[in-house]
Order: structure tokens, then C-alpha cells, then sequence
């Protein structure tokens, strides 16, 4: 089976698809440079159990929530508004949001929360600004520190 | 051999794929719309219980046209006006992509993500030969007309981008004083959220700092964290305009 990461990118337009390597990449850069400066923190995760191929799976599921769940999920997030809902939005020539796409959005969101919760990963490591930062909440929150 | 928890997170990602994926193979153009149209409803959250909110010259069949570049003329896309619901003559009009020509130099122009605009503000059209070759119309409104101008970034805040929004607060907004921002920035008791600067990604503790100071020292508001605090952002402690600037 493909990894987390090749599943994720398989799935987004070119220019989206640059972009979550671009991040994700970065993000495993960064990872690489706690290890080789002995960053405390990254041993401290390890020693918990999350091995790099762990943390490579967090920083792709990090970097697609911020690139393409959570934009998407901005603009469909209340029922009931008029704008976007009974009122559709026509944005340029071919984009339209309107109640089916906040509903299909709102469905996407719910089940990729679900999924995410279901493996113990929570949303406070997809929110995450760098993979140092990632690494600092998962610490943090195994070892029952996180509020 | 996959170990078991990363084998487990792959197949519901592979699940998750195989129903989504059509909801967001997406352009990165559709991905930022999204997130623009998410600070625009926030916005005008801000609005409903001093305001009624009418959303004003939808298409033929009742849709918003939403302007998507200064190239077009504001008057031909939609917009909300933005009517007082104690009785009084104000109304104003929140728009999308409007280039502004500013107060301090004709040739400085900008075009905020969303703005509010006095009503009926002249959009220009006139033809300038450095624009298009002098073919297309050039559509600017004064910057006298600008009651707030704000910015939506759907990236992780860093310090330059925060303060890169106070370009916009001084060469938009006629009112601002920089010699007496503070005095401005007390202010509470208007309709208007102070040009806010709307960002999606999560800050660290420094850039919380800062954004706090800046809110402190300016008029305006520096609301992040919008992908993890989420879209009720009148929880939030937010600057208004004071209402003698309406």
C-alpha cells in the first residue's frame, strides 16, 4: 500500500500537489536537523515511540490540513448563511460555492477529523506552524502536559 | 514489516482518499478563494446585530458575483450593503478586490482583500497609458470612501506579514493618525471592525505577543490562528472604530 503521504499528494491538483511536497519536505528538513543537532525534544519523541516514519506521517497529515482542509473548510462552515448558501457565490468564471459544496466540504472535514482522531493524533499536531513546533506539542501531550 | 499503528493510519487515509478526493483535487486558486470567502463571512458576522446585511446587484438568477481582480469594474459585481438598523441615514458597502487610490500620492494604489466603502463610492474607469496599454479602463476609488480595508493570509503568521499590514492601514485610511494611533485604538464603541488582518495559520507564543502589541499601539486587529481557533472570532477580543469615524 502507498504511504500517507503518496496517498495524500496523489490526489491534488499540480499546483497544490508542489505545494504539500514543498511543506512536507521542509517539515522532514527541519526533523533532520533536531536529530543531527541532538535536539532534545525530537529524543524525547522518539523515546516515546515516534520513530521518524511516524513523524513523517504527522508532518503529511499536518501539511494537508493546512493546505487544502482547513482553506477549504473556511468557507463552509456555518448552515444557514445566505451568502454561499441560498445565495450561491460565483467567484470568477468557473467557481461556485453554494449549500451542495459547503455540504460535500462539511462531509469531507467531519470524516477527515474522524479518521485523524481515530488514530490518536488530535488536532492540536495538524495546526502546527513548523515540524519543531509538532514536535514540542506531541512531547508535551504524552507526557500529559498539554492543557 | 509496517508497524500496526502506521499500517492503521494508512488505510483510513487510503479510505478517506477514495471518498474525497473529488472534494479536493482543487486548484490552489479555489483553495484561497475558499479561505478569502471564509474571512468575508466572518466579516460580516461582525455586522448582524448592528447592521442589516443586503447583498446588492446579485446576477440574473440571484447569484453573488464575486470580484476577483481590480480589473474589473466594481459596479458590475456584487456587493453587501451594510444598512444601520437604528434609524439613521448611514450605509455603507462591504466589497471584494477594489483598488484604492490613497490620500498620500495618486500613484500609490492598492487593492485590500475586502473593504468597506462608504455607499456609492466612484469606481474611476478612466484610462491611464501605464495600465494595459492604455486599452482597458482603470477602476480606483479615493481612499476618502474607505471606512476599513483587511487582509486575509491563509498562511502561518510571521513577523513582516503583521507588520507589512500597517502599510495598508496608513495609506488606505485618510482617519488614521500614526501620531495618535493609541488615541484611535481605544476606541470601542463603533459598528466597524478596525482593518483587521485575517490569518489562517496558528502563531507561536512571540508572534501572539506581538500581534497583542501591535492591536495595542494601532487600530486594527490582527486575528490568526483561524484554521485551529476557528471562525467565531467575535469571542475574540476585537478593535472597533469609534463611531465618529462613521
Amino acid at each position: 500500500m502507498p504511504n500517507v503521504f503518496e496517498i495524500l499528494r496523489s490526489g491534488l491538483s499540480p499546483d497544490l500537489r508542489q505545494k504539500f511536497e514543498d511543506r512536507v519536505g521542509a517539515m522532514g528538513r527541519e526533523l533532520r536537523y533536531m536529530d543531527e543537532t541532538d535536539n532534545a525534544q525530537l529524543k524525547a519523541a522518539i523515546d516515546l515511540g515516534w520513530s521518524f516514519e511516524r513523524l513523517g506521517i504527522l508532518c503529511a497529515l499536518n501539511s494537508f490540513f493546512q493546505l487544502v482542509i482547513a482553506p477549504l473548510a473556511s468557507s463552509a462552515g456555518t448552515q444557514g448563511r445566505t451568502l454561499g448558501d441560498t445565495v450561491p457565490i460565483i467567484h470568477g468564471e468557473k467557481l461556485r460555492f453554494d449549500r451542495a459544496r459547503a455540504t460535500s466540504v462539511r462531509a469531507m472535514v467531519a470524516y477527515f477529523m474522524l479518521s485523524i482522531n481515530a488514530a490518536g493524533i488530535g488536532e492540536r499536531l495538524l495546526t502546527a506552524s513548523h515540524a519543531g513546533d509538532l514536535v514540542f506539542y506531541l512531547v508535551l501531550r504524552d507526557e500529559g502536559l498539554l492543557g | 514489516m509496517t508497524e500496526a499503528w502506521v499500517a492503521a493510519v494508512e488505510d483510513r487515509i487510503q479510505d478517506f482518499a477514495a471518498r474525497f478526493s473529488a472534494v479536493y483535487s482543487v486548484s490552489e486558486r479555489e483553495v484561497a478563494a475558499s479561505f478569502e470567502i471564509g474571512c468575508f463571512h466572518a466579516l460580516l458576522d461582525s455586522y448582524e446585530d448592528s447592521c442589516d446585511l443586503a447583498p446588492q446587484n446579485l446576477n440574473k438568477t440571484g447569484e453573488y458575483r464575486y470580484l476577483t481582480t481590480p480589473s474589473g469594474n466594481p459596479a458590475n459585481f456584487s456587493f453587501v450593503a451594510l444598512r444601520r438598523k437604528v434609524a439613521t441615514t448611514a450605509e455603507y458597502e462591504l466589497r471584494q478586490q477594489v483598488r484604492i487610490r490613497s490620500h498620500i500620492h495618486d500613484d500609490i494604489m492598492v487593492t485590500p482583500d475586502l473593504v468597506v466603502l462608504r455607499t456609492n463610492s466612484a469606481f474611476g474607469g478612466s484610462r491611464d497609458a501605464d495600465y494595459a496599454g492604455g486599452k482597458r479602463g482603470l477602476f480606483v476609488v479615493n481612499s476618502a470612501q474607505v471606512i476599513a480595508a483587511h487582509e486575509c493570509k491563509s498562511l502561518p503568521p510571521f513577523p513582516e506579514l503583521l507588520v507589512s499590514f500597517l502599510g495598508i492601514l496608513e495609506v488606505v485610511h485618510p482617519w488614521f493618525d500614526h501620531l495618535h494611533a493609541d488615541l484611535v485604538s481605544n476606541a470601542s464603541d463603533g459598528i466597524h471592525l478596525a482593518p483587521s488582518l485575517f490569518v489562517g495559520g496558528a502563531s507561536r507564543a512571540l508572534q501572539s505577543r506581538m500581534a497583542d502589541a501591535l492591536r495595542e499601539r494601532f487600530p486594527v486587529n490582527m486575528i490568526l490562528g483561524l484554521h485551529s481557533v476557528g471562525w467565531d472570532i467575535m469571542g475574540r477580543p476585537l478593535r472597533r472604530l469609534p463611531s465618529a469615524l462613521n
